[in-house]
């Protein structure tokens, strides 16, 4: 009794020592750095550190400050149209899941090929296809005789085309995790459930859809949380001197901007929590939710 | 930063330990991306040093990797390791380095930033070094001395000097039997060419007017006859009604069609129309001659002169990028060797006959010259007579931002200009304010 409880306790040294670089590195890279966000959103900082102790002042400029209210605007459509991707995805799982389709690791390559691509060679090379004058997109357009517009430039539909690219870039990710998810779902129940003379749509709605639902609740997680920390796509395919700027500017983008242009760095740290604090709530949220709908087999 | 939203990071994250992860990661990548500076190397006196120099300017690797050697061989203590930014991150990357203590010894500096740096004592001032080692400040142009000289101290020596001149399509207008542009131009010839060249069936436009300071309305403002900023660098001009002439004169061309309109210059740089045969004429400094000498495409049919003079006269910006010892730096003197060793005339000749920057040093242009032979880059510096200063103050790159965001919804059509200028001058002003 007393040698196992001794080797347990050896154990766990054993198990301390071998998570000690990980803890180390999420400490000093993950965990320090937010501890000093919340520390320098209290304090109006120099453009090279030196910072004195402000207050609330940077909280209270940031609830009256109506940029900031556009980027949370523009961050949340742009999360609800990221959201897009989760149906849109398991439509092409279920297609690529039939054991009969020929070429599906071709497929799957294309469909993942995005997800490991440079964002700069993605923003770059969509900057290409949107081109109002030259782009690919506008001449496939013409030639079913629509005028397509400077996609990029046009505020009615420039964060709908980064949204779209942002689709684009995470289809992949969310194809393997469906797929993955419909290929758990044991055959037996598709039987018992065609014994019981449910139809192919019936099949789905009753067997794939609840079973489907965890990879799905996962999946809206990490899109939200991703979608409200976009910076890269915005920032690569927006050039600054853009009018469209106020439409798609979003919550990082102003984080950006404040920090590292006009050289705020307390300001910008409060704008980061305030986005901490977003992605928490709604975190949370949708972990409340999810007794309602997410099955767990 | 490409880290803070990078889908993996975030994703495997949340796997973990749910949102507070996936912020964490977020906040982490900003905040401690702190470019760690290689070969701050001990040592003093005529110990072995090592001093790190970073700069952004890409047609310069191969000047400065051949000044490097050479500067070793004249002083085998000091060995330069020499870094290469591109302009995107340069700054972010040099103000971590700077708040994390870690800067380099010497950086390369630019006009919108030199106030910040050095009104932050993040940069050693010069001028007992200059006084101690005679160095002759009035070899180099004065607005390129100007530009680093802040609150009376000398804070860099100056390595290039770019002003504004007109390019021009020759062809083109041989075709449009157009007489070339010379020093006689104001603008109203420039503007009747542009009217003639512009072929609308073709796509061609007479004159490039995008919305942009250094080569834009930093230029046609003091031609007008009004300012960007005061002397004093306290008070915005944009609200002046010369100022207002002199970017209404360039808005003109887009509202007539006689400019690529703002969505096309933002989606193709209008010197990559020019070297398409798209436009007919445009402003550009002199790292767009290096790159339409460099293109067989368009160097048959290009050439320089100077820019047209408005109704206050002739006018062009005249900026210049700088060597600045950080004060961090350990080995103060070792690094200001470098400095003035890159701001010598015989670093300064090198520079010119590489033709990738007209050096500072005045005198030293001819090998410049001789490096674009058919192109008349003498225009460039027969300017500087004209020369304005590139405007600026302590916190430029802040009201820089303010112009863009007043000025855009202007050149796209949406607001008009005047009531955007004064909205522009009073923002200014309460960014100058609160320097």
């Amino acid at each position: 009794m007393r040698r196992s409880q001794g080797i347990h306790r050896r154990d766990a040294a054993w198990a301390w020592v071998f998570l000690a670089p990980t803890l180390l590195g999420l400490g000093v890279f993950s965990l320090w750095p937010v501890v000093r966000t919340f520390y320098i959103s209290f304090t109006t900082s120099g453009p090279f550190g030196g910072s004195t102790w402000s207050g609330l002042a940077n909280y209270r400029e940031l609830l009256s400050d109506p940029a900031v209210g556009m980027t949370v605007r523009n961050s949340v459509l742009y999360a609800l149209i990221l959201l897009l991707t989760i149906p849109i995805g398991s439509v092409i799982a279920s297609l690529l899941n039939q054991r009969r389709l020929r070429g599906l690791a071709i497929y799957r390559t294309f469909y993942f090929l995005p997800v490991v691509t440079m964002p700069a060679a993605v923003a770059i090379v969509w900057r290409l296809i949107y081109d109002g004058d030259y782009g690919p997109l506008n001449y496939v357009l013409s030639l079913f005789g629509i005028d397509g517009t400077y996609w990029l430039f046009d505020g009615r539909v420039a964060l709908l085309a980064v949204g779209i690219v942002g689709i684009w870039t995470a289809l992949g990710m969310h194809i393997i995790i469906l797929l993955a998810g419909l290929q758990a779902i044991p055959s037996e129940l598709y039987e018992a459930a065609e014994m019981d003379g449910a139809s192919r749509t019936r099949q789905f709605i009753n067997v794939t859809l609840p079973l489907l639902t965890p990879s799905i609740f996962f999946l809206s997680v990490i899109t939200v949380i991703g979608a409200l920390q976009v910076f890269d796509l915005v920032f690569l395919m927006i050039p600054p001197g853009s009018p469209v700027l106020n439409e798609v500017r979003t919550i990082v983008y102003l984080f950006y901007e404040t920090g590292f242009i006009a050289n705020r760095k307390g300001y910008a740290a409060a704008i980061g929590v305030l986005l901490f604090i977003m992605i928490m709530a709604l975190t949370a949220l949708q972990f409340r939710l999810q007794k309602r709908w997410v099955h767990y087999a | 930063m490409s880290d803070s939203t990078n889908p993996m990071l975030s994703r495997r994250g949340v796997l973990r330990g749910g949102a507070a992860a996936g912020l964490s990661l977020g906040l982490g990548g900003v905040l401690a991306a702190c470019g760690a500076e290689p070969g701050n190397g001990g040592g003093g006196g005529g110990a072995p040093v090592t001093i790190s120099y970073t700069y952004w300017v890409a047609t310069m690797v191969e000047t400065i990797d051949r000044l490097t050697a050479e500067f070793h061989e004249q002083h085998p203590n000091i060995t330069i390791d020499a870094q290469l930014t591109p302009p995107a991150q340069y700054w972010t990357k040099l103000q971590t380095a700077v708040t994390g203590q870690n800067a380099p010894d010497v950086a390369m500096m630019n006009g919108p930033n030199s106030g910040l740096y050095a009104s932050n004592d993040t940069l050693l001032r010069l001028d007992d070094l200059i006084a101690g080692d005679q160095v002759d400040l009035s070899a180099y142009a004065d607005a390129a001395v100007d530009l680093y000289r802040i609150d009376g101290g000398v804070y860099g020596l100056p390595i290039n000097v770019a002003t504004t001149a007109l390019f021009y399509n020759k062809t083109m207008f041989a075709d449009a039997g157009l007489a070339a542009p010379d020093e006689t131009w104001t603008w109203d010839t420039l503007r009747d060419a542009a009217a003639t060249l512009t072929d609308s069936d073709k796509g061609i436009f007479g004159f490039a007017s995008p919305l942009g300071n250094q080569s834009g309305y930093y230029c046609t403002i003091p031609q007008a006859g009004g300012f960007v900023i005061d002397e004093d660098r306290t008070r915005s001009g944009f609200d002046d009604p010369k100022s207002i002439d002199g970017i209404q004169y360039l808005l003109d061309f887009v509202t007539e069609g006689h400019s690529p309109s703002h969505e096309q210059s933002l989606s193709t740089v209008v010197s990559d129309m020019f070297i398409s045969g798209k436009v007919a004429m445009m402003h550009h400094i002199p790292a767009g001659a290096w790159q339409c000498w460099g293109s067989e495409q368009i160097r048959p049919h290009t050439d320089i002169a100077p820019l047209p003079a408005g109704p206050a006269g002739p006018a062009t910006t005249v900026h210049s990028t700088a060597n600045c010892v950080m004060s961090q730096s350990e080995h103060p003197e070792e690094a200001w060797e470098w400095v003035k060793f890159l701001a010598s005339r015989e670093a300064q000749e090198q520079f010119g006959a590489d033709g990738a920057i007209i050096p500072a040093y005045q005198g030293a242009e001819s090998a410049f010259l001789e490096s674009m032979p058919d192109f008349n880059v003498k225009a460039f510096i027969d300017q500087y007579e004209h020369g304005v200063p590139y405007p600026s103050s302590q916190n430029t790159a802040v009201w820089q931002k303010l112009e863009t965001e007043h000025l855009a919804p202007v050149w796209a059509g949406e607001a008009e200009l005047e009531p955007s200028a004064a909205a522009l001058a009073a923002a200014m002003n309460e960014a100058l304010e609160a320097e």
